[in-house]
């Protein structure tokens, strides 16, 4: 980044997206960099400009009672459930049952009087998280969207306009429908895995395959449904791997994720199962492959293996797509009836 | 149904039963596990995302061992059409309140109705007011009645107790008492006959049948 003669203690721009920029992106983000540059890349900036006034009417609208007792009452349960060893984020126990009483209202004036064991980034995080359900009604509050929100506003030094502005970016473009009411979203994403599975992994899959789990669009074709397996993914693309990956390799994913865009999810998805296939192939019950799929990614460290294991993954797809056609693929054809969001979804 | 078993030492008994937990966010359905499951306790637990599996085994007596596959599911609303897919094969059902927040105990029950409508037929269903330890220091903060609950439950045919996962309180006699009501007997005879076939492999078509039983997952409209 030096060469490129920008300041790197708070930088505002950032080069153009390139193939050399992706290779550094890949290797990781530095620490101090990484979330001005999630921002930057993300198309932060341009979303701000089209709407310069959006977070602050939006904490006005809080403040005018336009949230949901449901939402508020969600949020207020999750804000000391959210990174609770992280010690930016942790209140003093011994008088954390006052927050409840004196829980909402947005700015917190009203709080004056009580003693004041929140810190910062749980006030900010409280604020993301109530502008974004009024924001964005078909969403609400969604369990998941605390953590992403948490990481947010820690690498975006407590910016809660900009840690607003990614949440939104994530839920709109990277996942869309994923945390909606119904979490119809969240299971096409599932289904989307599962068929990239079943394509890249096949000796993984006809383990995988006991159809045991969602079914994948209409109900009355069993034939589709999903192994047991994928109700552990679930939590890996509405988390955005918060909780299932080490936090080190979380913070990579997530530097792939805001330059790349969504595949990044799906390859890292793949890169999991791939990872785990000795295991898998070892054991034959449907449990037993739920546990050992559960448990990987917990231990996954080795984020250079895991990001090179992707590359090449990537280039298999990109052959396989040449040879194929995205169409021609089974994939394709399963998820013929969600075929915008399939794209939207694996766009290489 | 799902329950499983083999036998080791002669006169052994060894099955495995499914186990589902159910109940509001928050209420502590993770923390009754992990109390379970490993002895401990977090002051602030994080909330599951979608679901997660545990397993626990446990000694009935000498001779009988019991295994729980336990599914703890996620407690906000929008999860609620993914949970069929959680009970459907089940053989028991632990559905959790906080007994210092009254809505939690409707959610309870709304819980309870469901599974006794879609769930395996012979399910056994404990319901636990968790959390009793806030109310051991502020008997104020009380807001479900004990007599009312276990009314309520008697009258449901629950297995009922009042538990804290930060104290333990009554939370090995919650589990225990419920593999005790676990049809252990036949599920070691029917896993038998299962080893013989297939040993350490789960039915499938059974896994299936119930499926459909159950009428797939809620609400999925996708
Ligand atoms: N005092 C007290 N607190 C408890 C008890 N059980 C759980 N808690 C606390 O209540 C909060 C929620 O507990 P969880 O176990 O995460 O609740 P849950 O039902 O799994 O919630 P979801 O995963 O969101 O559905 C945590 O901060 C726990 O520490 C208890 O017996 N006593
Ligand atoms: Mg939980």
């Amino acid at each position: 980044m030096r060469s490129y003669g920008l300041d790197t203690k708070k930088p505002f721009r950032f080069p153009p997206k390139s193939d050399k920029i992706k290779r550094y992106v890949r290797k990781g983000i530095p620490q101090a960099l990484r979330g001005a540059a999630w921002f930057w890349y993300a198309g932060g900036p341009s979303r701000v400009a089209k709407e310069p006034d959006l977070y602050r009417n939006l904490l006005e609208r809080v403040d005018k009672g336009e949230l949901s007792d449901n939402d508020r009452e969600h949020i207020e349960r999750d804000l000391n459930r959210t990174f609770p060893d992280n010690i930016r984020f942790k209140s003093d126990p011994t008088t954390t049952s006052d927050i409840q009483a004196g829980a909402g209202g947005g700015g917190g004036k009203k709080r004056k009087s009580v003693p004041e064991p929140e810190t910062p980034i749980v006030r900010a995080l409280r604020r993301v998280l109530q502008t974004f359900a009024v924001h964005n009604p078909g969403i609400g509050y969604c369990q998941s969207l605390n953590f992403i929100a948490g990481l947010l506003l820690i690498f975006l030094d407590e910016d809660e306009e900009k840690a607003f502005v990614l949440l939104e970016i994530v839920t709109s473009v990277h996942l869309p429908g994923t945390h909606g009411v119904t979490l119809e979203g969240a299971n096409i994403d599932i289904a989307v895995l599962m068929s990239c599975v079943k394509d890249s992994l096949p000796a993984i899959w006809e383990k995988l395959d006991d159809k045991g789990g969602i079914p994948a669009g209409d109900p009355s074709a069993s034939a589709l449904r999903l192994p047991t397996v994928s109700l552990a993914t679930t939590a890996w693309f509405m988390s955005l791997f918060v909780g299932t990956l080490p936090i080190e390799s979380v913070l990579r994913v997530w530097d792939c994720l805001f330059f790349e865009g969504s595949k990044t999810l799906f390859r890292i998805a793949l890169a999991i199962f791939k990872a785990g296939e000795r295991q898998i192939l070892a054991v034959s019950d449907p449990m037993e492959i739920f546990q050992v799929v559960q448990t990987i990614p917990r231990a996954m460290l080795d984020v250079n293996g895991l990001m090179e294991e992707l590359i090449e993954r990537r280039r298999e797809e990109r052959r396989r797509d040449v040879r194929l056609g995205v169409a021609g693929t089974d994939a394709g054809v399963l998820m013929g009836r969600w075929k915008g969001r399939w794209r939207s979804r694996t766009r290489v | 149904m799902a329950a499983r078993s083999q036998q080791g030492r002669p006169g052994a008994r060894f099955a495995q039963f499914k186990l589902v937990l159910l109940g509001e966010s928050a209420v502590g359905k993770s923390s009754l596990v992990l109390r379970f499951v490993k002895d401990q306790f977090d002051d602030y637990r994080e909330s599951t995302i979608g679901a997660a599996f545990l397993t626990q085994t446990i000694a009935l007596d000498e001779q009988t061992t019991v295994k729980f596959e336990i599914w703890d599911t996620a407690g906000q609303e929008r999860y609620k059409s993914l949970a069929p897919m959680y009970y459907r094969n089940a053989n028991c059902a632990v559905v959790v309140y906080d007994i210092t927040q009254a809505s939690s105990l409707d959610k309870a029950k709304s819980w309870v109705k469901e599974l006794q409508r879609q769930a395996n037929e012979n399910i056994i269903i404990a319901l636990a007011g968790n959390k009793a330890d806030l109310v051991a220091e502020q008997p104020d903060k009380r807001a479900v009645q004990t007599a009312d609950a276990q009314a309520y439950a008697r009258e449901s045919n629950l297995l009922f107790f009042e538990t804290s996962a930060k104290t333990a309180e009554n939370v090995k006699e919650l589990f225990t008492e419920i593999a005790k009501k676990l049809p252990i007997e036949q599920a070691s005879q029917r896993g038998m006959r299962g080893a013989a076939g297939r040993p350490g492999g789960v039915d499938l078509g059974n896994r299936q049948e119930a499926g459909g039983a159950a009428g797939g997952p809620g609400g999925c409209n996708c």
